[in-house]
């Protein structure tokens, strides 16, 4: 009965989480996140709805949240805001509990070199920042909880 | 002798690993493009020299099922009525692996360019080779190519404008300014603008 109980609430919780909105954010919100004076490895994936490479590789994100804690994934969507419902039904369908916000910047030439000077645009993108060691790793492919794994070790 | 034949082989393979890097990255502007011989949707194979009387190229590499290569196909039907009298074709190749996306097959490509009522080739870049050798890496991504010659060379490579989602909101139209440039004999003021895109999906 007590194991019953928490699983509904746990299925009540997820279901409150995933109607909530996404944060909407700003460039330069953007840099102050990934540059977090922290000892936690910074995981960040752009991701959009309508990308399916991205939206398949969502759970290795996950899991890295959930079994890596000294690792912060932040999912950056790059739906435009009015699809933000698309977003959240991805979100709610995968059971994706990591932190996710959506880039309200769609003027893309002016931001994102600053993310990475070799990233032409395409997505999938994940961009691992260690602030600590001050490294930083571009992946610019679809990746699996084993690789990013393998690309945190190469950070340390 | 033997210390030779090694350094030889160094040799070799920074050669080998600096011509690889190089095609990786894919041209830059300023760089000569190769001309390419791809089926087009009518099944005649389509190369840039059957059109002698044409200054230069735009080239769009884009697909049927990426939507943002759906936002951009008006702006590229207009993008070819406003330019190809002037000299400046469009010229739409699709990379990518229908096997990967089989909404980007060669036959649904037909049906497309059908729909949409394109008024320009849609070739069918069928081993990648064109969309490696360009350096394209998403759709929809334009390289802006000028006949000098007999070369051709790349002037711009990017975005078509700076507002994939509304077209009424665009305040930077690069590939429009880069080929007006062109036919004003003037230096082209942007020569690449980044936008986010589907990736290209290699087979």
């Amino acid at each position: 009965m007590k194991s019953l109980l928490f699983i509904l609430s746990l299925l009540l919780t997820s279901a409150v989480q995933a109607q909530e909105a996404i944060q909407v954010i700003k460039f330069n919100e953007l840099e102050s996140l990934l540059a977090q004076k922290q000892e936690k490895v910074i995981v960040a994936n752009f991701w959009a709805s309508w990308c399916a490479p991205c939206v398949k590789e969502l759970p290795a994100f996950e899991q890295l949240h959930q079994h890596q804690k000294d690792v912060e994934v932040v999912l950056i969507s790059l739906d435009f805001v009015e699809d933000m419902a698309k977003a959240q039904k991805i979100l709610q369908k995968k059971g994706i509990t990591a932190k996710v916000v959506l880039l309200d910047e769609t003027d893309y030439d002016t931001w994102i070199d600053q993310v990475e000077p070799s990233w032409q645009g395409a997505i999938p993108a994940t961009l691992l920042v260690s602030n600590q060691t001050d490294k930083r790793i571009f992946l610019n492919e679809a990746v699996s909880y084993e690789t990013l794994l393998k690309q945190l070790q190469q950070l340390k | 002798m033997k210390n030779l034949s090694k350094l030889g082989v160094l040799l070799c393979l920074l050669l080998i690993s600096t011509s690889a890097t190089l095609l990786e990255e894919g041209y830059q502007p300023g760089d000569k493009a190769r001309d390419f011989n791809l089926k087009n949707i009518d099944d005649k194979m389509v190369s840039l020299k059957d059109f002698p009387d044409a200054k230069g190229f735009i080239v769009i590499f884009t697909c049927n099922h990426c939507p943002f290569s759906k936002m951009y196909e008006d702006r590229i039907i207009a993008l070819d009525a406003a330019y190809k009298e002037k000299g400046y074709p469009v010229i739409a190749i699709n990379p990518n692996d229908p096997v990967k996306q089989p909404e980007d097959s060669f036959d649904k490509m037909i049906v497309r360019a059908k729909d949409k009522g394109f008024t320009f080739p849609y070739l069918f870049d069928e081993t990648q080779e064109i969309a490696k050798t360009y350096g394209a890496t998403n759709t929809p991504h334009t390289f802006v190519l000028e006949k000098e010659s007999n070369d051709l060379i790349v002037r711009y490579i990017g975005a078509i404008d700076n507002n994939a989602k509304a077209a009424n909101e665009v305040s930077t139209k690069y590939v429009e300014s880069a080929v007006d440039a062109l036919l004003a004999d003037k230096e082209i003021e942007k020569k690449r603008a980044k936008a986010i895109g589907c990736t290209i999906k290699w087979k």
